[in-house]
């Protein structure tokens, strides 16, 4: 494989273009389109994060303290918007350009024009969804699930379903893109099972966004016609059904939360290995475990709407199919205990940050089966148990992986070593700081404070307080992620090796640090010993 | 479908094979593409016309 790197070398005749426009706006390159695609959820991640801010500060003590009701809605609104569309999914699909076709052995993926147009979407998408923060009447204040009859009530309606088309259209190419790549453009010998776990987790992943995005394309399509072109599909009134709308809705938006965390399982199985310098423990099981998940991930939406009053046969079978997943599950937690287990482990910031993932995601996980039982859901349904379910398995889970991934190849990226010091300093007044935000919400669930609302009775004040100076804690503890950042791509003295970690293999550890604008232009040969999960036996 | 021949079958140059076998993915990376996007499209249309009916 050393060949194909040296080839890259001969390539430098034409590496990324001088001006500033041709390379960064009409880009065609994977890696410059990665690095776009960071960038911008980076900046999404604290525009999100301010909004998270806002609710914190409001719930800091009981009394309507600093915004007015409707303003508090809009934030809740936004901040999960922001968060879901703008920051968590394009940080994916940012770490799939820049590594998918490095992994894989390709020149770049497979339909470029394409994969520029998918990201500069993007930006137009998110200015015109925060735009309606400053118009009349205001934002989206009815919750990201936009259920009818409540979203329809505010003005911004119209704004933000063209921008959620606009998401869903880039989403869609993206994953489309994706799959192309990764069917076709694989160097030879690099069979489907021979592939990263985290190329499979994004094969995966992208299957689902082409069978899902474009069923909410469809609900929000419904819900314009409803408001301005005089449908009936949710009105009661006009003989159409609201619940209709959520069925639809969580038939996206229950494979959507797969989407934001089977991404995170390939990265945590890329890091895991290296650091406990081992092959994955149960590399087939892990794969199949994913594709387990993801098809699951199709027949458990109702779990979501058990408080509707569905038929008790129904809240049966969602119930049973809900805490099937976590089977497979189990199975990816066991294997990367098991690949820890007996390894040579050292603790780098990716691995402390991977660790954390596998804790923390598990205890999202274990309340998520206690959600998926019907009779306790009726207690815990819309309070703040939910909010820390699902900010666990979104916040330690996928958010973790993704600043673990970031750490992890940022040597790649960058030709440069981080400030590791800075690095552990980051991952552990985050992580004591995730548990002070959201662990407190778990007992104001159970308590029965309601989510969604910007006042509450006062029996509710301590456990607020401590989840709001978590919350300040956790938001000026990603400054240093960034400062960490701005430090070892700017002013960082220290240069990475090609194989930037010891343990590390793959085919992305075989080109230089930083990658050049243009690798495997010839495919590289493949060896088995070079791959992370060692010889897969047929 | 079109297959990929070595450079021995061909008498073709490493650099024009490579061209080749880059040719025939990419071709082969549309057609994967459209058939993608066709089934979007077409969970789109459903998820709206299926509606119609109910």
């Amino acid at each position: 494989m050393a060949h194909a790197a040296t080839h890259d070398d001969h390539h430098e005749h034409h590496g990324a273009p001088k001006n500033f426009f041709q390379r960064w706006v009409m880009s065609t390159n994977h890696k410059d389109i990665g690095t776009l695609y960071l960038v911008f959820s980076l900046l999404m991640f604290f525009i999100g994060g301010s909004f998270a801010m806002v609710i914190r500060a409001e719930l800091f003590k009981p009394g309507m303290q600093l915004v007015q009701p409707y303003f508090f809605n809009e934030m809740t609104t936004m901040h999960a918007l922001v968060m879901i569309f703008g920051a968590i999914m394009p940080a994916f699909v940012g770490l799939a350009n820049w590594m998918v076709p490095l992994m894989v052995g390709a020149p770049d993926m497979a339909l470029p024009r394409m994969n520029n147009l998918s990201f500069w979407i993007l930006p137009f998408a998110f200015t015109l969804m925060l735009s309606t923060l400053f118009m009349p009447g205001g934002g989206p204040a009815g919750g990201w699930t936009m259920y009818p009859p409540l979203s329809l009530q505010g003005e911004s309606t119209a704004y933000v379903i063209f921008a959620i088309h606009l998401m869903g259209i880039s989403s869609i190419m993206g994953a489309i893109n994706i799959i192309a790549t990764i069917l076709n453009m694989r160097a030879p010998g690099m069979d489907l099972l021979k592939m990263p776990v985290f190329v499979w987790s994004w094969l995966i992943t992208a299957f689902l966004l082409i069978a899902v995005m474009p069923v909410l394309a469809g609900a929000v399509t419904m819900l314009l016609t409803d408001k301005y072109f005089g449908t009936n599909f949710f009105n009661a009134a006009g003989g159409g059904d609201p619940v209709l709308y959520q069925h639809i809705f969580w038939f996206f938006g229950h494979p959507e939360v797969y989407i934001m965390i089977l991404p995170a399982f390939g990265i945590v199985s890329e890091i895991i290995p290296t650091f406990a310098r081992k092959p994955i423990f149960g590399y087939r099981a892990m794969v199949f475990a994913i594709a387990s998940i993801a098809f699951l991930s199709f027949i458990v939406w109702a779990h979501h709407m058990f408080a509707v009053g569905l038929p008790m046969g129904a809240e049966i079978f969602f119930m049973y199919a809900t805490m099937l997943i976590a089977v497979p599950t189990g199975v990816k937690v066991f294997n990367w205990v098991s690949t820890m287990w007996g390894g040579s482990m050292t603790f780098e910031t990716p691995m402390l940050f991977a660790i954390a993932f596998v804790i923390l995601f598990t205890i999202g996980g274990f309340s998520g089966l206690m959600l998926a039982l019907a009779p306790a859901d009726f207690q815990y349904h819309d309070t703040y148990f939910v909010v820390a379910h699902f900010h666990y398995v979104l916040v330690t889970g996928a958010a973790f992986s993704i600043i673990a991934a970031a750490y992890y190849w940022l040597p790649k990226w960058s030709g440069h070593m981080y400030n590791e010091t800075w690095g552990k300093i980051h991952f552990w007044s985050s992580v004591i700081s995730v548990n002070v935000l959201f662990f407190p919400q778990h007992f104001l669930g159970l308590a029965g404070m309601p989510r969604r609302i910007p006042d509450y009775n006062v029996a509710f004040a301590n456990f607020n307080m401590i989840s709001s100076i978590g919350g300040f804690w956790f938001g000026a503890s990603q400054l240093i992620f960034l400062g960490v950042i701005i430090h070892c791509v700017w002013f960082s003295k220290k240069k990475a090796a090609d194989r930037s970690w010891e343990g590390a293999k793959g085919l992305e550890w075989t080109v230089p640090s930083p990658a050049p604008h243009h690798t495997f232009d010839v495919p590289p040969v493949i060896h088995d010993d070079e791959l992370a999960h060692g010889h897969v036996e047929d | 479908m079109a297959t990929l021949k070595t450079d021995a079958d061909t008498d073709m140059t490493p650099e024009a094979s490579q061209e080749q076998w880059m040719k025939v993915r990419k071709t082969r990376a549309r057609r994967t593409a459209l058939i993608a996007g066709g089934f979007a499209i077409a969970v789109f249309v459903l998820s709206i016309v299926q509606m119609l009916k109910v």
